[in-house]
C-alpha cells in the first residue's frame, strides 16, 4: 500500500543512496565568473546587421513552417512558463489537443459553461484515459477530471485537497466527492471550494451531464 | 543541518566569504541528489548541481530574508537542473528506454524500484515528489520553488502520487534504474 510515509521512506532512501561526487570548489568559482560583454555590446553594428537578417529570414520562415511545428513550439513555450493562447496536454512528451482526442478511447466532452474570468491554466495526462485540466480563477484554482465511464482510476476531489485544506474546503470537497457526473462515454468530477453550487450547476447544464448511474468501481 | 545552513546563509547574505564556501560544501550533497533525482544522468547532474551552486554564490544577496532560504535554494537547484535537461531532449528518453528495456526482462522477478517508477514519472511530477518526499518541503514552499499556487501542487502531487503507484503496483519488475544510469555515466 502506498501511502505518504511509505512513500516518502521510499523515496528518501532511494535519494539517499545515490552516490555525490567529491565537492569541487574550483570548477564552481568557474562558473561564477559570467562574460563582461554581450556580443551586442561587443559589437553593435554586427549586431543590428544580424537583425536586419534575422527578421525578415524569421518572417518568412514562420509562412514556411508547417503547423505542427509551430504548435510544438507553442507546447516549448508553454512549458517553459510562457502563456500561450493554446491547449496542450503534457505526460512526459507533449501532444496538442487534436492528438490527446483522437487517442482517447472515449468521446471527450470539454469543460464549458465556466465563469468568464476562469483561464485554462494546463491540461495534463499521467494516466491513460484520465485527463485534467485546471483552470485559474480570482477565487482560486479549478479541476475538471475527466475519465472514461466507469474508468478504474478515479481520483476523489477531497484526495487532491490534502491534508492541509481548510475544514471548509473539505466539506466542500467531501461533499463534491459524491458527485460524478456523467455525458455520452464519460465521466467527470470538478475539483473546486471557488466556485459556488450555481456555477457548479451552471457548467453541469453547459456540457450537458446528468449524475453519474453509479458510482466508480474502484477509488484510489 | 537546517540550523547549519540557515546560519551559513545568513553568513553569506552578510557577504562572508567563509561562510559562502561553507555553505555551498554543505548545500552541494543535497543540490546534486536533487538534480541527479530530476536528470537522473551523473554527468548532467554534476553539470547542474555545479551552476547552482555557482547561481548561489553569484545571487545570494538578493536573498532578503533567511526564512525562506530552503525554497530559494531548492528553486535554484530545480531551475538550473531544468534547464540542463532543456539542453538534453535526450534524457527522458533514454531513461524511458533503459526502464522499458528492464522491465521486459524475462528473469526479473522483483518489483519495480522507486527509482525506475520515478524515472517513469513526467518531468514536472518527478520533481514534485522529491521536493515534497526527499527535500520536506511543503505544498506552499513547493509552489514557491515552481512558481504555482500550492492548490495546485496538492493536486499534482495526487495524480504523481496514482501515477507511482500504479507503476509499482502493475509493472514487472526492473533492474535498479539508477545502476544502469551510474554504469552509462
Amino acid at each position: 500500500m502506498l501511502n505518504e510515509q511509505t512513500l516518502k521512506s521510499a523515496v528518501s532512501s532511494y535519494v539517499g543512496t545515490i552516490r555525490v561526487p567529491e565537492f569541487d570548489a574550483a570548477a564552481i568559482r568557474g562558473r561564477t565568473v559570467l562574460p563582461l560583454q554581450t556580443t551586442a555590446r561587443r559589437n553593435p553594428l554586427r549586431a543590428l546587421a544580424l537583425g536586419l537578417i534575422l527578421v525578415p529570414c524569421a518572417a518568412i520562415a514562420y509562412t514556411v513552417i508547417p503547423d505542427s511545428v509551430k504548435q510544438d513550439t507553442l507546447v516549448q513555450l508553454h512549458a517553459m512558463g510562457i502563456p500561450v493562447d493554446r491547449m496542450v496536454f503534457h505526460s512526459g512528451g507533449f501532444i496538442t489537443l487534436q492528438q490527446a482526442r483522437r487517442e482517447a478511447s472515449f468521446a471527450m466532452v470539454l469543460p464549458a459553461g465556466l465563469p468568464t474570468d476562469a483561464v485554462l491554466k494546463s491540461v495534463t495526462t499521467a494516466v491513460p484515459d484520465v485527463f485534467t485540466f485546471e483552470y485559474e480563477t480570482p477565487r482560486g484554482p479549478v479541476y475538471f477530471e475527466l475519465h472514461k465511464a466507469s474508468h478504474k482510476t478515479y481520483l476523489e476531489p477531497i484526495f487532491v485537497a490534502g491534508d492541509s485544506a481548510s475544514p471548509e474546503a473539505k466539506v466542500h470537497l467531501e461533499k463534491f466527492a459524491a458527485q460524478v457526473w456523467h455525458v455520452g462515454d464519460q465521466d467527470f468530477i470538478v475539483a473546486t471550494h471557488a466556485l459556488t453550487g450555481s456555477q457548479l450547476a451552471r457548467i453541469k447544464a453547459a456540457m450537458g451531464a446528468v449524475n453519474a448511474p453509479a458510482p466508480p468501481p474502484a477509488r484510489n | 543541518m537546517s540550523d547549519r545552513l540557515a546560519d551559513l546563509v545568513d553568513g553569506a547574505i552578510r557577504g562572508d566569504a567563509s561562510h559562502m564556501d561553507a555553505l555551498l560544501e554543505a548545500w552541494w550533497p543535497e543540490a546534486y541528489r536533487i538534480a541527479f533525482g530530476i536528470l537522473r544522468d551523473r554527468a548532467l547532474a554534476q553539470d547542474a548541481a555545479q551552476d547552482a551552486c555557482a547561481t548561489t554564490y553569484r545571487h545570494i544577496g538578493a536573498l532578503r530574508s533567511v526564512g525562506s532560504y530552503r525554497a530559494w535554494l531548492y528553486r535554484v537547484v530545480v531551475r538550473c537542473a531544468q534547464e540542463t535537461a532543456r539542453k538534453q531532449p535526450h534524457v527522458d528518453a533514454l531513461v524511458e528506454t533503459l526502464v522499458s528495456k528492464a522491465a521486459t526482462a524475462p528473469d526479473i522477478e522483483e518489483s519495480l524500484d522507486v527509482g525506475a517508477a520515478l524515472g517513469r514519472l513526467p518531468h514536472d511530477m518527478r520533481v514534485l515528489v522529491l521536493l515534497r518526499y526527499y527535500a520536506n518541503l511543503t505544498s506552499r514552499e513547493i509552489g514557491s520553488v515552481m512558481g504555482i499556487p500550492s492548490a495546485t501542487v496538492r493536486f499534482r502531487l495526487a495524480i504523481a502520487r496514482r501515477r507511482l503507484k500504479q507503476l509499482l503496483d502493475t509493472s514487472p519488475s526492473a533492474t535498479p534504474l539508477s545502476d544502469e544510469v551510474r554504469t552509462r555515466a
